[in-house]
């Protein structure tokens, strides 16, 4: 069965520039709104409430990172088959195979083009198993 | 103005801003550096941190020198020996951040 049309990002960085730089670009995509968190902890306490369709998680960040955030997210019983791709400049494959384990859908390679982003994340979105 | 003309102007903004503070950021860093130098050897996760930051952002904006100078930065803080070649390293790094960052600046009229 085929998933829902996407609808509802969040995305973890504690970055703010690319912050601000994925949100624009994502929210090109007609109907799709994107909420940003600054830090792990955030996304543990907006995600659940937010209930998003889609979790983007920088991997590299202080404090809680992105694999330790999703750990987290997993422990979480409505969010344990939420889908959540990882965004890192550590892509070579044996990173990516890693993060593929811990129970990444994709990664999307850090520096990304923010033409593209879009058609990246929703091409992900539609080749994941329906629900 | 259409949508990626628009994202296009707004991407220009934010690489700006992020100059800017780059900017700001080199005189922290070389503190760093410094207390680094004195033994402070807890400085090193924070020049990490700035430098990561520094890296990712430079190259997502197409600064593409001020991204390898903090990427090269980065590395030597990841080091667990901090001897005077590091340290030699990381002043000749942290002075190219500078130059490159300044020149970036200039051909945006900061």
């Amino acid at each position: 069965m085929k998933r829902a049309g996407l609808r509802t990002i969040v995305y973890v960085d504690d970055e703010p520039d690319i912050r601000e730089v994925v949100q624009l670009s994502l929210e090109l995509t007609e109907g799709l709104q994107v909420h940003t968190c600054e830090s792990g902890e955030q996304a543990l306490r907006m995600v659940p409430q937010l209930e998003p369709d889609l979790v983007l998680l920088d991997v590299m960040m202080p404090v809680m990172d992105g694999p330790a955030t999703l750990q987290r997210l997993r422990s979480v019983g409505s969010l344990v088959d939420l889908p959540v791709i990882f965004m890192t400049a550590k892509a070579m494959p044996q990173e990516v195979a890693r993060f593929l384990e811990l129970g990444a859908v994709a990664v999307i390679a850090k520096p990304f083009d923010p033409m593209q982003l879009g058609n990246q994340v929703l091409a992900i979105w539609e080749a994941l198993p329906g629900e | 103005m259409s949508d990626a003309e628009r994202l296009r102007q707004q991407l220009q903004e934010i690489g700006t801003r992020f100059l800017q503070r780059t900017l700001r950021e080199i005189e922290p860093l070389d503190e760093l550096r410094r207390r680094l130098r004195a033994g402070d050897r807890s400085c090193l996760a924070e020049i990490q941190r700035l430098a990561h930051r520094i890296h990712g952002s430079g190259a997502m904006f197409g600064f593409d020198a001020i991204s390898t100078h903090a990427r090269e930065i980065e590395l030597l803080a990841s080091s667990d020996v901090v001897g005077t070649d590091l340290l030699m390293r990381l002043e000749a790094c942290l002075l190219a951040l500078k130059n490159a960052t300044a020149a970036a600046a200039a051909t945006r009229g900061l």
